[in-house]
């Protein structure tokens, strides 16, 4: 069901003007670091262009490069694992820390492995599993779900943080310096790497023509657990390919610049064969993905690299916050993503935007995300699940502005009204108000403006 | 069918033939000198850059820093006190080493990364889980872009391999930057 789904999740954030003006700045600010870095290239355009060519590429020869991959991965002595969906995926890592005997397990970031629920499944079958990125830590030891795909805990205030790592670790109640709790965290997981049986990663892009794959971090959290622990198991959907190791060259160099306005992360990893002793295995998972490249208006989804531009520019994203979506990748990617899986229950997801089409301006592999969100609105439209309140409010907006008359003696009587009784816009009932203000009108129409300017 | 057969199944009807992309020549000319910009970027990286004239400026450098405490190197001539076996002791007892240092392949300018090869870390954990990490460079390794670096790199040489650019870091508290998040609390590279 998603009848109004977004628009109530957001509530949450939304009802807390204070919290919401916190969040929409606090993430605005990495938009503004992002827009920094990228006008410090003069070839910006060049490279997203070319990113976006590569990616282009990947998605049509997809087959032949995974088997490319998969056998240079191979030769260089990691196992390579397919799986078709989620549960195919938890039973496959699963059956390799199975076999390993293994009690605990440390993780750096993934989004897939959230996707997949790998997390409870094995916790189910009696495998501690400790995610290690300071944001995923915080926000598993809360028991709540990543808001943000680069920063999973962007949602949570330091207070808040602070009373977690109090009541887990006992740090001293009241502190909430980011430096002391940092600190905290640092040691607590220092132990876990190296108690761990085995480690898990994600991968930022995998290479057919070598058969490596490279994972990016700031806190070095992938390398610490990696280089640990006997085992090693990476988890990338089939799109994370790239076909050459030189086109890593105009990938890392848009990555986190997109994501964070940084030059590069701290790390980029190149894994290409174990280490003595070491076993490694990399699990490719399909879980949809193969499906989705079929359909030609939304294939182009599949080129996102995870850099998370388009959510810190989304004004909507801003002010909603990331749990809204109720999906693990939310924002304007997210939207465009999810109703692939299953359009009912996402069906909400392409309405959670303005259309201004910020996300597609800075996307580094020029996603055309803003009008696959279009797209998707006719698809869910033509399915009917368009929720009541956006189809009448759609149906008006269409009767309008396909009518010059009613727009036009619309517009005067609207002004009128304003004027008059501007409660009657902006007012709770109306949803589009809420945390607006209305600005003054102008006394003129546009008409008349016109007719005198033109 | 396997799930291997289905998905190569599915994905075989996507094909569609497109020439492999090549990468066009990128501006390089905006980097100005390669070496002051790259020492530029790494102190905004929170890196103390240090030029040097020879190894054993090095040498006495970090001896004098890091007196009495565990120090490993895997720089020919350079061997400190306890230093002898480490590279053949299980991984988890570098736990306690507050200093190592290595030499780099090569840096690039744009964004400060150092390339160090698993051959060249003597063994993979040990430029992460140091307290402080040193890496000797040099200067006439350094490149303008990230194009010219995977040029020059041999993918062959290693089994591994990281472009390290600063100490390890995290901004996931409310965004507020913290510099020594699970890997190295202090980078020093030494220009030679
Ligand atoms: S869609 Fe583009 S901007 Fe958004 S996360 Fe993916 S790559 Fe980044």
């Amino acid at each position: 069901m998603s009848e109004g789904k977004h628009a109530s999740l957001a509530e949450k954030l939304t009802n807390d003007t204070d919290r919401t003006d916190w969040h929409n700045k606090s993430i605005w600010g990495v938009r503004k670091k992002r827009d920094v870095a990228a006008f410090g290239i003069p070839d910006w355009e060049l490279l997203r262009q070319t990113a976006s060519n590569i990616k282009d590429y990947v998605l049509d020869n997809l087959h032949d490069l995974l088997l490319e991959f998969e056998k240079n991965a191979t030769e260089n002595g990691i196992t390579v694992h397919w799986a078709a969906d989620a549960e195919e995926h938890n039973a496959i890592v699963h059956g390799i820390l199975a076999k390993h005997n293994v009690k605990k397990m440390v993780k750096s970031k993934s989004m897939l492995t959230e996707e997949c629920g790998l997390n409870p499944h094995l916790e189910k079958n009696g495998i501690e599993v400790i995610d290690t990125d300071l944001g995923e830590r915080i926000i598993q030891l809360r028991d709540e779900h990543p808001s943000h795909i680069v920063m999973p805990a962007i949602h949570l205030k330091r207070e808040e943080i602070s009373d977690t790592f109090h009541e887990s670790w006992g740090t001293e109640k009241g502190n909430f310096d980011p430096q002391y709790l940092a600190e905290a965290a640092r040691q607590s997981l220092r132990q876990d790497f190296l108690t761990a049986d085995a480690a898990l990663t994600g991968v930022n892009f995998a290479i057919a023509e070598t058969g490596e794959y490279v994972v990016c971090t700031n806190e070095g959290n992938a390398d610490m657990g990696a280089h640990l622990a006997p085992v090693q198991i990476s988890c990338m959907g089939l799109e994370k390919l790239i076909p050459k190791r030189e086109h890593l060259s105009v990938m890392l160099r848009l990555l986190a610049r997109s994501s964070t306005g940084q030059p590069i992360t701290a790390y980029s990893s190149h894994f290409k064969k174990p280490r003595k002793g070491q076993e490694m295995h990399l699990v490719l998972v399909d879980n949809g993905r193969s499906r989705h490249i079929q359909l030609p208006k939304f294939k182009a989804g599949l080129k996102c690299i995870r850099c998370a531009a388009c959510m810190n520019t989304c004004p909507v994203y801003r002010r909603s916050g990331g749990h809204s979506y109720h999906v693990t990748v939310p924002g304007p990617i997210g939207s465009i993503l999810a109703p692939n899986t299953n359009l009912k229950e996402y069906s909400d997801l392409p309405f959670a935007s303005t259309l201004c089409g910020a996300c597609s301006n800075v996307c580094p592999v020029k996603i055309n995300i803003h009008e696959q969100l279009y797209e998707w609105r006719q698809v869910i439209g033509k399915a009917g699940y368009v929720e009541t309140s956006k189809k009448i409010g759609l149906k008006v907006m269409n009767f309008v502005l396909s009518n010059p008359k009613v727009y036009d003696i619309g517009g005067k009587l609207g002004k009128k009204a304003m004027t008059l009784m501007p409660y009657a816009i902006n007012n709770p009932l109306n949803p589009w108000y809420k945390s607006r203000e209305m600005p003054d009108m102008d006394t003129e129409s546009f008409k008349d403006w016109y007719k005198k300017n033109r | 069918m396997s799930s291997r057969a289905e998905i190569l199944d599915r994905l075989k009807s996507q094909t569609s033939s497109q020439g492999q992309v090549t990468l066009p020549e990128f501006d390089v000319a905006y980097i100005g000198d390669p070496v002051s910009k790259f020492k530029t970027i790494l102190g905004e990286l929170y890196t103390d850059v240090i030029e040097v004239n020879s190894l054993s400026e090095v040498a006495s450098f970090v001896t004098e820093k890091f007196d009495g405490k565990r120090m490993i190197s895997n720089v020919e001539t350079i061997d400190f006190p306890d230093t002898a076996n480490w590279k053949e002791q299980d991984q988890h007892l570098l736990e306690n080493v507050e200093f190592a240092l290595f030499e780099g392949t090569l840096g690039v300018a744009e964004n400060g990364a150092i390339w160090i090869s698993d051959e060249q870390m003597g063994q993979r954990v040990a430029p992460f889980i140091c307290q402080r990490l040193g890496i000797i460079l040099k200067k006439s390794s350094i490149v303008p872009l990230m194009q010219q670096a995977y040029k020059n790199l041999d993918s062959n040489k290693s089994s591994f391999g990281t472009f390290i650019s600063g100490p390890s870091k995290t901004a996931d508290i409310e965004q507020s930057l913290v510099v020594g998040a699970h890997g190295s609390r202090e980078l020093f590279v030494f220009l030679m």
